[in-house]
């Protein structure tokens, strides 16, 4: 007897350059995403470890756009699927707790479901989602962080790494080539994400948006509303802090 | 006059603190200079550099959390309530 094949796995992707082919192109791609996604459903959960057909679909950040204003599901859902666990991270590092980042960015949700016909694509969708975020946020917080982030001055690295003269106590060992090693790639990645959750917020909100999110310092420092002086501060920081701790991890791993 | 101009040769300690403003070219032609200058006679600092740029690399390869089933179709759910409207 044959066993009927898995469910093809569809995800879909948001473009992140202008070069994508258009959503009407893709539009019985859709549809056929959603019959497959029912599919999938009413299959219950993917017990069968088979290899099954993945398909990868990629939309246009315009084309999102279009469809998201006609009330397509998959849009929203692709939406969702891109930048949840992002919104909640960017949260987090604002508001006090898990719970109450996953709450700011239910609303964050809500107004971007309302606010849609009215964003007129000035910035990107991701800068646009970021603000609401961060608004939201900030204003769950309290008044306290609505003001420009501070951190204490002074330099950032550790006073005992240099002699009196200002040159380095010991040499500074190049770190071994990371690039072909996947495996301590990701090693790395994740203490780096443990270190970040430590830092102090203003510094954790510089480094996600900056280095986790990719930003430009201009797109931080509107953000956050901070100055371009005090955004480097902060995140030569934050950098500071987490290479200290992957060069342990190095050193010890 | 002329050791005003050029400057005083960074040490160590002052050339860390300017690897975040070199990296994102927010340095001034003078002090950019004199940074290049310390790193071509400096291995340490040189080693430095090339480690914030793998931290750099290392953060932006964190991936966010998976998302909660429940939450996601919650949020669809939302979408659709709103959009019948």
């Amino acid at each position: 007897m044959f066993s009927p094949l898995p469910a093809p796995r569809v995800t879909t992707f948001l473009a992140q350059t202008f070069f994508a082919p258009r959503y009407d192109f893709f539009r019985p791609a859709l549809r056929l995403l959603r019959l497959a996604t029912r599919l999938v459903r009413n299959e219950g959960d993917r017990k069968d470890t088979r290899p099954c057909l993945t398909l990868q679909i990629v939309i246009r950040e315009d084309d999102l756009l279009v469809a998201l204003r006609a009330g397509d599901d998959t849009a929203f859902a692709t939406l969702v699927d891109t930048y949840h666990a992002r919104l909640v991270r960017l949260a987090r590092s604002i508001v006090t707790s898990r719970e109450v980042a996953e709450e700011v960015v239910q609303e964050t949700w809500l107004a971007v479901v309302r606010g849609i016909d009215r964003f007129e694509g000035r910035s990107s969708l991701r800068t646009w989602l970021f603000h609401i975020c961060v608004n939201r946020a900030r204003s769950t917080a309290g008044k306290e962080s609505r003001t420009s982030p501070v951190d204490p001055q002074g330099p950032a690295a550790d006073a005992g790494w240099f002699n009196r003269d200002g040159s380095w106590t010991s040499t500074v060992e190049p770190w071994p080539e990371l690039v072909d090693d996947r495996i301590m790639a990701a090693t790395l990645a994740d203490h780096a994400k443990h270190v970040i959750e430590e830092l102090p917020p203003p510094q954790r909100q510089v480094v996600i948006l900056r280095d986790v999110e990719g930003l430009t310092s201009g797109e931080v420092c509107n953000l956050l509303s901070i100055t371009e002086a005090n955004q480097r501060v902060l995140l030569h920081r934050g950098r500071t802090r987490i290479r200290s701790a992957l060069s342990c991890q190095l050193r010890g791993g | 006059m002329t050791m005003a101009l050029l400057g005083k040769d960074l040490v160590c300690q002052q050339a860390v603190e300017l690897v975040t403003a070199y990296l994102d070219d927010a340095l001034s032609w003078r002090q950019r200079r004199r940074f290049e200058a310390h790193l071509r006679g400096c291995p340490n600092c040189s080693a430095y550099l090339e480690q914030m740029r793998a931290t750099i690399a290392s953060t932006g390869r964190i991936d966010p959390d998976s998302l909660d089933p429940e939450i996601r179709d919650e949020l669809i759910k939302l979408f659709r309530r709103q959009h019948r409207r």
